[in-house]
């Protein structure tokens, strides 16, 4: 069976960091400055997505890599997951109608295997944490816009003496340092 | 019960090893710890060390994966930027030194590990005005770059200092950072310059301490000054007795006699919910009252930063005075107009 190429998932590369942790994979779009994390087999759909490899070729991947009954609707439930978080260059073509490519249809092919969670793919967006103040200077930008007092009292960035501080009820300005 | 000081204590204790062992807290204890290991940049250690256990999946143990895997990519970005701010201040002919954040971030198992949010980039005295220049020409990563002129806890000269140095790979760039000598103790006396307010500053100790080349030369390292060589055992021995670090035989016994009052002056500081890094300056605060009983309870210095800051020796004496001479010396230069650079600024 033959394919056109130009309608194969194709994974963009430019414009992201990408780190492996683990079982994860975690990419920055340098671009949105969006964080995303994906798991093993969103990651081993998204690396396959090089406008050669087709859907079948994936749903075999799947199942050699992570030893699942792995079938189509996991490859698009996974090529849907990394399209909405803008990875791919080429949108793939539209899942033949008819196949049912939800979280949960994707659950009941898996069902029969064991470790369920961990091999739906899954797509998550990475997030700062509440309260990731692990710098020690901050630029005056990211004190003036960042979040509402009561402030870090964080020196800034090249401005010897700056701190950023609360300058009023609602407004953090860079200040005198302590 | 246990209070949140030495919950942290437990939470970290050995975070910096690739095999951390178990974690001895409950889902409460860490649900009450969680916020305070993510404000201090401890986040990723809190998550490596529970990671295996069975509060992997509290809700407070799915923040510290976040941040975690925030902290992963930052570093990534931040080792590329610091391979670009090196290379751009070689174009210029100079030579920077790196130390503590990226420095130490090597001695752990995984990068993101040990968070920075800037570069700590040093440069001889008579090469700072063209660094700051060559600094100021890159306006993506300027504001990244924290540029110092000296080591302000260090005594030793530039020159002896290049010379010990060393020369890793980070980002892909070759960096020369500070000999383990001097960085291990850079790293003690600015966290105790700081009243060991950070948590992750200890554990930067600990990882040190554990993964010390073969001919530390202890001597040199605690060359100088008596009262810095004090200070500097007492560092490690607060990472060995807080956070389990192995000690090395040479300071053994040197660290672990510490002054009674050290150890509960660290919880307590950890355990506190703000510390004087986060406070408004005393300007903002004469011009707003209603902070002023903040802003002056907050810079109440604890004994470590009042005895270090006037000089004091880590012996058993009572810290109050420390604490009174501290807050009279800070109140002079506040008073004075002269507030010059923040304490904490090792420029």
């Amino acid at each position: 069976m033959s394919h056109d190429n130009s309608k194969l998932p194709l994974a963009r590369r430019e414009g992201l960091l990408v780190e492996e942790l683990g079982d994860e994979t975690l990419v920055y779009d340098r671009e949105s400055h969006e964080a995303h994390c994906l798991n093993r087999s969103a990651a081993l759909v998204w690396r396959h997505c090089d406008g050669t490899t087709t859907v079948p070729d994936m749903v075999s991947l799947l199942q050699q890599e992570l030893d699942i009954p792995a079938d189509e609707s996991m490859v698009w439930l996974a090529l849907d997951r990394v399209e909405k978080a803008q990875l791919l260059r080429a949108p793939p073509t539209p899942a033949r109608p008819g196949i049912d490519y939800s979280r949960r249809a994707v659950i009941r092919t898996l069902g029969r295997a064991g470790g369920i969670a961990l091999v739906v793919p899954v797509v998550t967006s990475i997030v700062a944490p509440r309260a990731a103040h692990a710098q020690s200077c901050i630029t005056r930008d990211q004190c003036e816009e960042g979040p509402a007092p009561p402030c870090s009292g964080l020196p800034i960035c090249n401005r010897p003496g700056d701190c950023c501080m609360q300058v009023d009820v609602d407004q953090c300005e860079a200040d005198d340092c302590p | 019960m246990r209070r949140r000081g030495e919950l942290i204590a437990a939470a970290l204790a050995g975070a910096w090893r690739p095999d951390p062992g178990t974690v001895s807290l409950g889902p409460n204890e860490l649900r009450l710890v969680t916020p305070a290991l993510l404000r201090t940049g401890a986040g990723a250690l809190g998550w490596w060390r529970l990671r295996n256990s069975t509060l992997r999946d509290d809700p407070a143990a799915l923040e510290l994966q976040q941040a975690y895997r925030h902290h992963a990519l930052q570093s990534a970005l931040y080792e590329e930027r610091l391979a670009q701010i090196v290379a751009a201040l070689r174009d210029g002919g100079i030579e920077p030194l790196i130390a503590r954040g990226a420095a130490a971030a090597r001695l752990y198992p995984e990068r993101g590990l040990r968070p920075y949010g800037d570069v700590d980039v040093w440069v001889r005295p008579d090469s700072h005005t063209a660094a700051a220049r060559a600094v100021a020409a890159l306006p993506r990563l300027a504001w990244l770059v924290d540029l110092h002129r000296r080591f302000r806890h260090l005594t030793r000269d530039w020159d002896e200092l290049y010379e010990r140095s060393e020369t890793p790979q980070i980002g892909g760039e070759t960096v020369r950072i500070l000999g383990p000598e001097d960085h291990l103790g850079l790293m003690c006396l600015h966290m105790l310059y700081h009243g060991a307010c950070r948590p992750l500053w200890l554990c930067d100790i600990g990882a040190a301490l554990e993964s010390l080349p073969a001919g530390f030369d202890w001597e040199y390292c605690l060359t100088g000054d008596s009262r810095h060589r004090r200070w500097i055992t007492c560092a490690i021995g607060m990472a060995h007795r807080l956070l389990g670090a192995r000690l090395p035989d040479p300071v053994g016994s040197a660290a672990d006699r510490l002054p009674r009052w050290l150890l509960p002056a660290v919880l307590r500081e950890w355990g506190r919910s703000k510390h004087y890094m986060q406070s408004p300056s005393m300007a903002f605060s004469l011009r707003h009252p209603a902070y002023a009983v903040e802003a002056l309870r907050l810079r109440w210095p604890n004994p470590i930063l009042a005895t270090v800051g006037v000089g004091g020796s880590f012996d058993e004496l009572p810290r109050l005075p420390f604490q009174l001479a501290e807050c009279v010396s800070r109140a002079t230069q506040f008073l004075a107009g002269l507030p010059g650079q923040p304490r904490y600024k090792a420029n």
